[in-house]
């Protein structure tokens, strides 16, 4: 983990859980001698509960503190995926400029045949090409 | 063979990005970071029954500020499945079609071939037209797509970054719930010994191996959330920062390891108790 997103707060999150775990570890210790009964049981439970929610409130806050950074390049991608889309369209104006191009070589092979038949056909299709773009 | 020299020519300068968009769609497919931050979100839910008294109060507490936590950080995975959906377009074949224009212009001179344009003549036209159309084509694509990665890569990786310490966040606080389910049983298992509870101690006994099995499933995911999300940094740095080497060989080859990597990742993932798609 990078620092300054909250490698301090899960640190220490860690102690607070290697602390309950001692706790758990006397705790069931007791219950399987026999030595405290079960509502003496629950209520040392809930001393290592506290620890474990306190573990828990440092891993969300961490996590918290992982955001404001995320939000900020956040833009900046969102700002890239806009310009990804701009950057499509404007392949797609020179796709319809390639088919202006070849709309006239189909124009200049109809010169070159010399019929005047052939014309008309490909002055249509440089025209709808043209509208088109 | 004037022609045949001439497209051999400007079929050379191509290039190849099916790599890059097999890359981008796998990386905006990966869903492991998904899945453990909607985990992440609904702590509250799962661990609500083993608590009672003062930590219940505490844990609700908690669970407001989890759930506006996870919002962004779903919010900041959705910015970069479209980020990535963006880029593959970009690099897609789709990005700039030529096919139908230049058919058209190809049969509008092949139609006429009885008088006088002979068909070697226009075929070699229209692919002449085609193909430098193509090479055009690819020549800005591939600058489109490497001007977008060279631009957006510090945020990418910022955002990675961010989303691999999320995860560590995340994976510590599997453990803890984990260590908090396992312990009320724990405790309470040991007293359930009366005959009139014996089955209950059976059930409670079953039900936590079963609520390990999928700590266990969830902490596994973790870890290949962590693997994938370095493995979209290093592929999405290594197009930024050699992006015009694209065309050589070793490079399209590590790109595409990349994309098999996380594919196995993902394969992986199968079975590990996903719970969003």
């Amino acid at each position: 983990m990078a620092e300054g997103n909250g490698t301090p707060l899960l640190e220490f999150a860690g102690c607070l859980m290697r602390g309950a775990e001692s706790l758990h570890a006397r705790l069931a210790g007791d219950i399987a001698a026999g030595r405290i009964d079960r509502p003496t049981a629950r209520r040392l439970f809930q001393d290592e509960l506290a620890l474990r929610q306190r573990a828990e409130a440092l891993c969300v806050e961490a996590a918290c503190g992982v955001r404001p950074g995320l939000l900020e390049a956040r833009e900046d991608l969102l700002r890239a995926a806009d310009e990804a889309s701009a950057r499509i369209r404007q392949l797609q104006d020179v796709s319809r400029i390639v088919a202006l191009v070849s709309d006239l070589l189909v124009l200049a092979a109809a010169v070159g045949s010399g019929k005047v038949d052939l014309l008309a056909p490909a002055l249509l299709e440089l025209g709808r090409d043209a509208r088109g773009s | 063979m004037r022609w045949g020299i001439l497209l051999l020519a400007l079929l050379a300068g191509c290039v190849d990005l099916r790599t890059v968009r097999d890359f981008a769609d796998e990386s905006a497919r990966f869903p492991a970071y998904t899945d453990l931050t909607v985990r992440f979100r609904d702590t509250f839910r799962r661990e609500e029954p083993y608590l009672w008294g003062e930590a219940l109060d505490t844990a609700r507490v908690h669970d407001r500020n989890r759930q506006a936590a996870c919002r962004d950080l779903l919010e900041i995975h959705r910015t970069l499945v479209a980020y990535l959906r963006s880029l593959s377009a970009l690099a897609g074949e789709g990005a700039f079609d030529v096919s139908e224009g230049l058919g058209e212009a190809a049969s509008g001179i092949r139609a006429h071939a009885g008088y006088g344009v002979e068909a070697r003549h226009a075929a070699a036209c229209a692919s002449l037209a085609r193909v430098a159309a193509r090479r055009t084509a690819t020549a800005r694509q591939v600058r489109a797509v490497r001007d977008l990665v060279r631009e957006a890569d510090p945020s990418l990786q910022q955002v990675l970054e961010g989303m691999a310490a999320a995860v560590a966040c995340i994976r510590r606080a599997n453990e803890n719930e984990r260590d908090t389910v396992a312990g009320l049983l724990s405790v309470e298992i040991p007293y359930a010994d009366a005959a009139q509870e014996r089955l209950l101690a059976a059930l409670a006994k079953a039900h936590l191996q079963a609520r390990l099995e999928e700590y266990r499933a969830a902490d596994a995911m973790g870890g290949k959330a962590e693997r994938g999300i370095r493995k979209i940094q290093e592929g999405h740095r290594m197009l930024a920062e050699g992006s015009g080497r694209l065309s050589r060989t070793e490079a399209k080859a590590w790109l595409a390891q990349c994309t098999q990597d996380l594919k196995a990742l993902r394969s992986g993932l199968r079975g590990l108790g996903r719970n969003s798609e």
